[in-house]
């Protein structure tokens, strides 16, 4: 980080997960220098050995973002070593678990909430008062189309997701005055890996049909919408919802 | 770029604003306007900057007159790859006052002229697969507003029109969106002038156009400016 000053800091929570990868190659040719939160430090290794390859630079800090204490020593981190964020992009979660209500322990609904909602919560909680210090950045979350539509055995993964939306607005609407803009994102069906080996080769094929583009999306769809909320062609946007799913949910 | 656009209502306000924008970042643009003086302050803009345009006198509540600014647009750059609907009439009055003479110029204007602009450019889209049609609404279309019965349903016919257009073209490379401005609020109106608050919605329009934006359709973009607000 050593052209802080120059070069805008984007802290990315789940980035080194598939629509992860797309988000940071895609900010990180944008000019951000992304700093990655995510648990899992082999597949972080990888996404830092592909900026070098492209010669750029990123930095990698394993946390888990549903503990309060690693997240803001993260946070901490990175403004000591950077100075300043200018954009957080909160993409770790992931439906995890799915049952129907009846089935569903409580302890792994909580983890469903925990990993999608709560880790929003501590990551934003973590970077505004650098935020207001600054008086601006922008905030990303990711929702889904499961917190408009709903979906069976997915009773936890949809409260979330909508509940990210409310948070979102909320936090619009809390940070205004300090010009953060705070905005989600919710992507369709999208061909990460995670996602894909749930699905026969035939049932995904199925399930691209049924979307209005007959297609899924790819991560740099999602990488797409998610540099357009962060830069300035979306200046007079704040605690809205981007979905973008090929039409598959016209909220 | 190579693409080419049509922008209707580009005699002034977001229109123009984004014919500007698309026009800088190398489209050729055709600005349709019924308003013949204004469009020819627009295109003496364009010609100093050298861009390619054409400008046409367009009435877009008729259908007549419409399919003529697609076919001459259509023989001069031989493919439409945009379409926004900018063209928009206001005219505040409470309901009593909203006589269907009211009502019909508001809903024409503001509805129909999308309806009749998108049935003519789509046939092209189709045969090109790939198109992009943005259409401008308003935040008043959600949240209501006092005096504007028509103009709120003129502006949420807008939006359902998208949604069903957007499933309809979906599977050919046609994207169908709507972006939301907020034109009354007084805190905007506080903090920004009339050509600025259009200046901010351009790099959305631009944006929907865009190739970045191909997953993205039957969406909405509101723009309600919350940050600028004090």
């Amino acid at each position: 980080m050593s052209t802080a000053g120059e070069t805008k800091i984007a802290v990315i929570s789940g980035g080194a997960g598939g629509i992860g990868r797309a988000v940071v190659s895609r900010l990180s040719d944008l000019g951000f220098f992304p700093v990655m939160l995510d648990n899992n430090e082999a597949a972080g290794k990888i996404v830092i050995e592909a900026l070098r390859n492209n010669g750029t630079k990123g930095k990698f800090l394993a946390v888990d973002v549903t503990h309060k204490s690693e997240v803001q020593d993260a946070f901490n981190a990175v403004q000591r070593h950077s100075g300043r964020i200018d954009l957080l992009v909160n993409l770790a979660g992931g439906t995890l678990h799915a049952h129907a209500v009846q089935d569903f322990p409580l302890v792994e609904w909580l983890r469903v909430i925990d990993v999608n909602l709560k880790a929003t919560f501590l990551c934003c909680q973590a970077v505004l008062p650098l935020m207001k210090a600054q008086r601006g950045g922008v905030i990303v979350n990711t929702s889904s189309n499961f917190g408009v539509t709903g979906s069976p055995t997915r009773t936890a993964y949809s409260a979330a997701k909508a509940g990210i939306v409310a948070l979102t607005r909320s936090l619009a609407l809390e940070s205004r005055s300090y010009r953060i803009r705070v905005n989600a994102i919710a992507p369709g069906l999208t061909a990460t890996e995670r996602v894909m080996k749930l699905y026969t080769r035939e049932n995904w094929a199925m399930q691209a049909d049924s979307i209005p583009m007959k297609r899924v999306a790819e991560p740099s769809d999602i990488a797409d919408g998610v540099a357009f909320l962060a830069s300035d062609d979306s200046r007079f946007m704040s605690g809205q919802t981007l979905h973008v799913n090929g039409g598959l949910v016209l909220p | 770029m190579g693409r080419v656009a049509i922008i209707t209502g580009a005699a002034e306000g977001v229109g123009q604003a984004v014919a500007l924008q698309l026009a800088n970042e190398g489209a050729a643009v055709v600005l349709a306007d019924c308003q013949e003086d204004r469009l020819l302050k627009v295109t003496t803009e364009l010609r100093e900057l050298k861009h390619e345009f054409l400008a046409l006198p367009t009435d877009v509540t008729n259908e007549n007159s419409v399919m003529e600014l697609f076919q001459q647009s259509l023989s001069h750059f031989k493919r439409i790859d945009i379409l926004v609907n900018g063209a928009y009439l206001c005219c505040p009055a409470p309901v009593e006052d909203v006589t269907e003479g009211v009502w019909d110029n508001c809903i024409r204007t503001n509805l129909v002229s999308t309806f009749l602009c998108s049935k003519a450019v789509v046939p092209t889209m189709l045969a090109q697969r790939h198109g992009r049609i943005i259409s401008f609404s308003s935040v008043d279309a959600i949240d209501g507003l006092k005096n504007a019965v028509h103009y709120a349903a003129a502006k949420a016919g807008i939006i359902g029109f998208s949604k069903a257009l957007a499933i309809e073209v979906a599977p050919f490379g046609i994207t169908v969106n709507t972006i939301c401005l907020d034109e009354h609020s007084e805190d905007s109106a506080a903090t920004l002038e009339q050509s600025g608050r259009h200046q901010e919605s351009v790099g959305s329009a631009v944006f929907l156009a865009s190739d970045a934006a191909s997953y993205i359709t039957g969406q909405m973009l509101v723009l309600n400016g919350v940050t600028e607000l004090r």
